[in-house]
């Protein structure tokens, strides 16, 4: 399988506060060192909880922003070094889903001209072909023909992201980044638009990289789940080994902190409590150590990097060797059992 | 067919509990672009003492609307209860003056909202902001006002509370915010508490902690909890009993395990087929079809009938009413043949 597109060690710092002068003095890490790659077809959930950079991550792939390091390879060709002509062409190939359509898409605009812009940019059709284009594009979306000249105000939240999924797939593209695309939508739309970006993806082939804090989902969705906290990718594997065997002791809290549409099934009470987030992370060690149930001396000295435990990729010292039902609650270093954990549901 | 009122909830051993807060009949209207519009149409809910009834619905379903009336906090501007009784011990809130209502709000019923943030006042402590609110509805004194906030700031078990008393807002993460704001709804020890979304803009590890406080409180203070909520699987989480409403009406009033397991309206069968949890991995989810309609375009007959692949002609001849049978109740006429599917 080749990929569509290929990070490797991007980083990403914002500025959080100058001096007098305007030098910059203090840093937001939002992405440090992230490795990822997405194949044809395939989509690749980013998840996390906010401020963990799965947002930066999607738009560092399209380089919507300059990364500060690491490289991004789309189709194969050297994303960091194109110019901008290069870029334009390739932005025709890899298109954005944000969260909330109300903002994404022009006011001004009549939603069939919003459709045809990226036909304009990236092709040379007719007017006439673009009309019938759009048409045909918004009819696989659900909307109706006479909705080609109205204006976004006039539409419902889930049906603008429909029309902008119609925008975002009128070039062809060969990978989409959805920025939380169902988040912002009510329950019984959310299912409708999930179900057209699955079959979007049958029909068409391409990849998605689905960055999400809603794991149900994923589950649904995903073929790989990257998990990332504080900037850095700490858990990557495929869906069914994530939620099957989480190995990351965050992902194993996350997992058990979703609640389960199921009154027997309550969890509430046997979830482990993650100590509470401490400001910035540390400034060496694990991230995470500071809420790690599991965390030892070793976990504060040096960050310990991804490495491979049973098929998964784990930035964990403890990720082999604590049998999973052995996550605690409580302070570091004073283990009990909770087999709880154990459950993705 | 029984036709009734809602019936009162009972406890497993099938007594009658009593209830903290019951609302009977409550409409609402709004002056909009399209004239005089119903947005609550006729709702009925109890609450029953030191137990959670969840309110579930989508956007514009009216649960928000609900809570504002009962709090009495509807703009009388736009919006204004055209009838039903809002009964809490022993006063129709819905009568009630503007001064007599301020009695009753914030002190006897206190709620927290979504945004934990933005209901904070940014130029004060944290410690203030508390001590002002028990000053107000308890009279107490400047120093036992603070004395007060910083026990309040320790039930909702916020870290070193009285360093943090004397800290702003803005040193909060947005969980803490949230601990804060429930620290002040709780400092004038009401019977009942309105969470309108409170976790829904927490991080889900967050959030486990702040369902996981509630619950406690709870129990220690014996407090009665509507919870408002378009979260499925916070509802199970957390409550007792479950009103679900579509578009300004309660379609179906039950135990959760039984709305849950054993939904009575096609409308929560919808909902708990259509999330991720019912569909099998890499499958299509089951979507409700259509949008909810406007409140302007309610139909006559059910309100859901246009959604519904249950609807037959007599769904839409007339409006639909609630039908009660052994303490839960439904807003469908078919609910004895149909048979509809719960969580697995």
């Amino acid at each position: 399988m080749t990929d569509v597109l290929r990070l490797s060690g991007i980083t990403k710092s914002f500025v959080t506060g100058r001096t007098l002068l305007g030098k910059p003095n203090s840093y937001f890490h939002a992405v440090r060192g992230v490795t990822l790659s997405v194949a044809r077809g395939e989509t690749v959930a980013v998840v996390g909880e906010s401020g963990a950079g799965k947002s930066t991550v999607g738009r560092l792939a399209l380089r919507l922003i300059e990364p500060d390091d690491g490289g991004i390879e789309f189709n194969g060709s050297d994303l960091r070094a194109a110019s901008k002509e290069d870029l334009r062409r390739l932005r025709g190939r890899m298109r954005m889903i944000f969260q909330d359509p109300y903002s994404s898409l022009d006011p001004s605009m009549v939603v069939g001209d919003t459709v045809a812009e990226p036909l304009l940019v990236h092709t040379k059709m007719s007017a006439a072909e673009r009309r019938a284009k759009v048409l045909d594009l918004l009819q696989r979306v659900g909307m109706d023909t006479h909705h080609m000249d109205r204006f976004p105000y006039e539409f419902s939240g889930g049906q603008l992201q429909r029309i902008a999924i119609a925008r975002a797939i009128t070039t062809d593209p060969d990978l989409i980044v959805c920025d939380e695309p169902v988040a912002a939508l009510d329950m019984s739309i959310r299912a409708q638009v999930v179900n057209l970006l699955r079959d979007l993806q049958v029909e068409r082939g391409m990849a998605y990289l689905f960055i999400t804090h809603d794991l149900s989902l994923v589950r649904l969705i995903a073929d790989r789940v990257v998990v990332m906290y504080a900037g850095q990718i700490v858990e990557s594997a495929t869906t069914e080994q994530l939620f099957a065997e989480p190995r990351h002791p965050y992902t194993r809290a996350l997992l058990a902190a979703v609640p389960v549409p199921d009154p027997n099934r309550r969890k509430s009470q046997t979830a482990i409590p993650l100590a509470a987030v401490q400001g910035k992370p540390p400034a060496k060690g694990c991230s995470f150590a500071p809420r790690c149930p599991l965390a030892t001396e070793e976990c504060t000295v040096e960050a310990p990097p991804l490495a491979e435990v049973a098929g998964h990729d784990v930035a964990c010292y403890h990720a082999d060797h604590v049998p999973v039902a052995e996550l605690s609650e409580g302070a570091p270093g004073t283990p009990h059992p909770r087999t709880e954990l154990l459950d993705p549901h | 067919m029984a036709m009734k009122a809602l019936p009162l909830p009972t406890s497993p051993d099938g007594d009658v509990t009593d209830a903290v807060l019951t609302v009977t009949d409550l409409s609402v209207e709004f002056q909009t672009e399209h004239g005089r519009v119903r947005v609550l149409d006729g709702v009925d809910l109890q609450v029953p003492s030191g137990k959670t009834l969840g309110l579930v619905g989508e956007s514009g379903s009216g649960k928000t609307v609900t809570s504002l009336a009962i709090m009495g906090l509807l703009d009388r501007r736009v919006g204004r209860i055209s009838s039903g009784s809002i009964q809490f011990e022993g006063q129709d809130l819905a009568a009630l003056d503007a001064r007599q209502l301020r009695r009753i709000q914030g002190a006897k019923i206190s709620m927290i909202f979504q945004e934990a943030r933005r209901s904070l006042d940014p130029v004060f402590t944290i410690g203030d902001q508390i001590a002002e609110s028990v000053r107000i509805h308890e009279g107490l004194s400047r120093r036992e006002a603070w004395k007060r906030a910083i026990e309040m700031l320790q039930l909702v078990q916020i870290p070193d509370a009285e360093r943090r008393a004397r800290e702003y807002p803005h040193t909060f993460s947005g969980g803490m915010c949230q601990r804060v704001m429930l620290a002040s709804a709780l400092a004038s020890r009401p019977s009942l508490l309105i969470a309108d979304e409170p976790t829904t803009a927490l991080d889900v590890t967050v959030q486990a902690q702040m369902l996981r406080l509630l619950r406690t409180l709870q129990e220690e203070m014996g407090l009665a909890i509507l919870f408002i909520t378009h979260d499925l699987g916070v509802v199970s989480e957390m409550c007792d009993r479950v009103a679900v409403m579509y578009a300004g009406q309660i379609v179906e009033e039950g135990d959760a395990t039984q709305v849950f397991g054993h939904p009575r309206h096609p409308y929560t069968e919808g909902l708990i087929q259509s999330l991720p949890e019912s569909a099998v991995a890499r499958g299509r989810l089951a979507a409700i079809p259509g949008s909810v309609p406007p409140a302007h375009a309610w139909p006559q007959g059910c309100h859901f009938a246009d959604r519904c692949r249950y609807a037959v002609d007599a769904c839409r001849s007339g409006p639909i009413p609630l039908l009660s049978r052994d303490g839960s109740a439904t807003r469908c006429i078919r609910a004895d043949e149909l048979s509809l599917a719960g969580v697995r």
